[in-house]
């Protein structure tokens, strides 16, 4: 068996506006192992959702493709999800791969109870009767703890709280055993116990049922607590890379750094304002030369930041980072 | 992390149950009386066309003859469902004198109103009876309730096997137009771009034609005009307005994350726009199908009238209307099948309008 579920190699999206190419997603190499939760962190703009839709190819005009591979291995077989045919790619969507949105509210039909809507997958992907794929739907109620399941099943989605939503939506990316989760900020619209739940439900889950996870958010507490390994994602670029421990204990990147002093700290003795990073995400179309986070820099140093953009190059073991003083930074 | 499940019973929101969205409609749509009225009004016209035999004609709704049971009154829906013995044993159509002649043993049971929507009822062809007026004399009397038209056929037989007509038009239409106009907007709305375009201007085209004109044209070229010929024409005219309706709901709907969702879940693009988009669009779509069974009603009537509609067998209130063109004194003529048109086509709009109001949001919200 591969250790590699998942492996993204050089992906470019871009988006063909009246403006002209915007690249949304610029290079990116990413690699799930099975089994593992990979973390894909960054601001809002930086290109992690359309990495995530990528993966799905629903990325919809204008946006397109426009390079580099996306290798998925299941058991039997590896493939390229860019150039495969559309009907093989409905078979992993749903089926090998599942998606969480990050709208529990309108991400389910308003005209479906919930129900329907789990069976549906179950039988678009498997062949069994209306009857199996309801006590499959029942079954996976239970699974994402709903409460109540027999009375549920047949609830429309208005009649449920946000966290009951995602939890359907839970249920019905993992109603076909994938091998790999797509999250995509799962619990940015819940209030925060809500959220608590949903991600023990979610780490719950994969320790039991063995889905690799590809997790989407901006919330590095989430990331601290479930992921094993981290992507630093910023301007459609990843900027560093590394086992999850590592990177909080050690990060390299001025990006990862800013990122994690600019989280709030619980010691109330402590009055000082919180660090922020400077600047503005820049847009797409005009991204900085050179290295592209250096007019937000604090460590930047002219002229080789400004000129020559940096390469993810591995610094120590299963460390990657994109920035070409890394170690004198560190130092 | 993998400890014992969670207690989760503070997301527990006491539901009622379930309800759904139509329910919902029809709770909201009971509300207005007048619609209500109106349904009412289209239901008693269903039954009436459902059992117009039974209602008025010459032919038993049940009998025994020489032993065995028939329904000859299913003739009047369909010739060849009237059994072939009474061809062979010569009735001729007149019934009653001919049950008893033949067959000493046979009974019957009748229509409420003994009269035909085809022919002229003869003297003694129920004993007792005279023979239907004709003429300016058939004002409107306890035998024809009516009237009769200048030969002599009873008018409200007519009108009461008309209903079937209407109806008919109004749905075989309708569902033609439906269907065409649901599927056309869909395939614009839901893919977009070159499909979109040629639809979109398929739509304008079939638009542009005045449909009255494209009706006579094509029933000049059409051979025998049967009135399944002028339903399809009506039909297939009919669809620009739901066409358009669909594309929009469709351009709505596809951006949304359920659709998104769907398709994350390996949904081919023929199940989301059929089964998970349709059903949301179908309340702004099923409006103006109400609206248009009224006005095919209405086509029909105006064709008939003008003398392009059924041949003279099929009895339909535009052609009634149309023989009291030549007649103008005989007013029965025109005031009962005038009248039946009017209140048909009212009571589908007040209908199209009552469901309107029943799934419209913003017209929901507006009256709480």
């Amino acid at each position: 068996m591969a250790a590699q579920l998942l492996e993204i190699k050089n992906l470019v999206t871009a988006f063909h506006t009246s403006e002209g190419r915007v690249p949304a997603v610029d290079g990116v190499s990413l690699s799930i192992k099975r089994g593992r939760t990979l973390g894909l962190v960054g601001e809002s703009g930086c290109g992690k959702s359309v990495t995530a839709m990528s993966i799905l190819r629903l990325v919809s005009s204008p946006g397109r493709i426009e390079s580099g591979s996306i290798t998925f291995t299941t058991e039997s077989e590896s493939i390229d999800l860019v150039t495969a045919a559309e009907k093989q790619l409905r078979k992993v969507r749903g089926g090998c791969i599942g998606m969480i949105f990050q709208e529990p509210m309108t991400s389910l039909n308003p005209v479906f109870t919930v129900g329907d809507q789990i069976a549906e997958v179950v039988q678009l992907h498997q062949k069994v009767s209306r009857a199996e794929a309801r006590s499959r739907a029942l079954e996976m109620l239970h699974l994402v703890r709903v409460a109540d399941p027999e009375q549920r099943l047949d609830a429309y989605p208005h009649q449920l709280s946000g966290g009951m939503r995602q939890r359907v939506m839970i249920a019905i990316a993992l109603a076909c055993e994938p091998d790999l989760i797509i999250a995509d900020e799962p619990t940015t619209a819940l209030d925060v116990t809500i959220q608590a739940q949903i991600l023990e439900l979610l780490e719950d889950l994969r320790s039991r049922l063995g889905t690799a996870t590809l997790l989407i958010t901006h919330d590095l507490g989430v990331v601290a607590e479930t992921c094993d390994d981290v992507a630093v994602m910023n301007a459609g670029r990843i900027v560093e890379q590394a086992p999850a421990v590592e990177l909080f204990s050690h990060p390299l990147h001025p990006y990862t750094k800013g990122l994690l002093q600019a989280r709030p700290n619980v010691d109330t003795r402590d009055r000082s304002p919180l660090a922020t990073i400077p600047g503005m995400v820049p847009a797409p179309q005009d991204f900085p030369s050179g290295c592209r986070f250096h007019p937000r820099c604090s460590y930047v140093r002219e002229p080789r930041c400004d000129a020559e953009p940096p390469t993810l190059r591995e610094v120590s073991s299963g460390h990657f980072v994109r920035c070409h003083f890394a170690e004198e930074i560190d130092s | 992390m993998s400890q014992e499940p969670m207690k989760v019973t503070a997301e527990i929101n006491a539901t009622n149950p379930s309800r759904g969205f139509w329910s919902d409609a029809w709770r909201r749509y009971r509300r207005r009386p007048i619609g209500m009225l109106a349904l009412g009004f289209v239901l008693f016209l269903t039954i009436v066309a459902l059992f117009a035999p039974a209602i008025a004609g010459t032919k038993p709704v049940i009998c025994s003859y020489k032993g065995k049971i028939y329904f000859p009154c299913l003739g009047y829906f369909n010739r060849s469902w009237e059994s072939p013995i009474f061809t062979k044993d010569k009735f001729r159509g007149t019934y009653p004198k001919n049950l008893k002649q033949k067959d000493p043993e046979s009974w019957a049971v009748w229509p409420l109103v003994f009269q035909d929507p085809y022919r002229r009822v003869r003297e003694n062809e129920w004993p007792g009876r005279r023979e239907n007026p004709s003429r300016d004399k058939g004002y409107p009397n306890r035998l024809n309730l009516f009237g009769t038209d200048q030969y002599g056929v009873d008018i409200f037989a007519k009108m009461v096997h008309g209903t079937t007509i209407a109806l008919l038009v109004g749905f075989v239409s309708m569902g033609l137009a439906g269907s065409i106009g649901v599927i056309v907007g869909a395939l614009g709305g839901y893919f977009g771009g070159w499909v979109d375009m040629i639809t979109s201007r398929l739509t304008e085209i079939v638009m542009c034609v005045p449909t009255l004109v494209l009706i006579l044209a094509l029933i000049a070229v059409v051979e025998k005009p049967t009135i399944w010929k002028t339903m399809a024409i009506i039909g297939a005219t009919g669809w620009t307005g739901i066409a358009r309706l669909t594309r929009a709901e469709f351009l709505r709907l596809r951006q949304t994350e359920f659709v998104m969702a769907a398709r994350a879940t390996g949904a081919g693009s023929l199940r989301i726009m059929f089964r998970h988009i349709l059903p949301n669009a179908l309340a702004p779509v099923l409006v103006p199908i109400t609206f248009g069974i009224a006005s095919a009603i209405l086509v029909e009537g105006s064709l008939s009238f003008l003398g392009f509609g059924p041949p003279p067998p099929t009895a339909s209130w535009g052609s009634v209307l149309n023989s009291a063109r030549s007649n103008l004194q005989l007013w029965w003529l025109v005031v009962f099948p005038g009248t039946g048109i009017f209140f048909t086509v009212l009571a589908y709009n007040l209908v199209g309008e009552g469901l309107q109001e029943a799934t419209d949001p913003r017209l929901r919200e507006a009256k709480k």
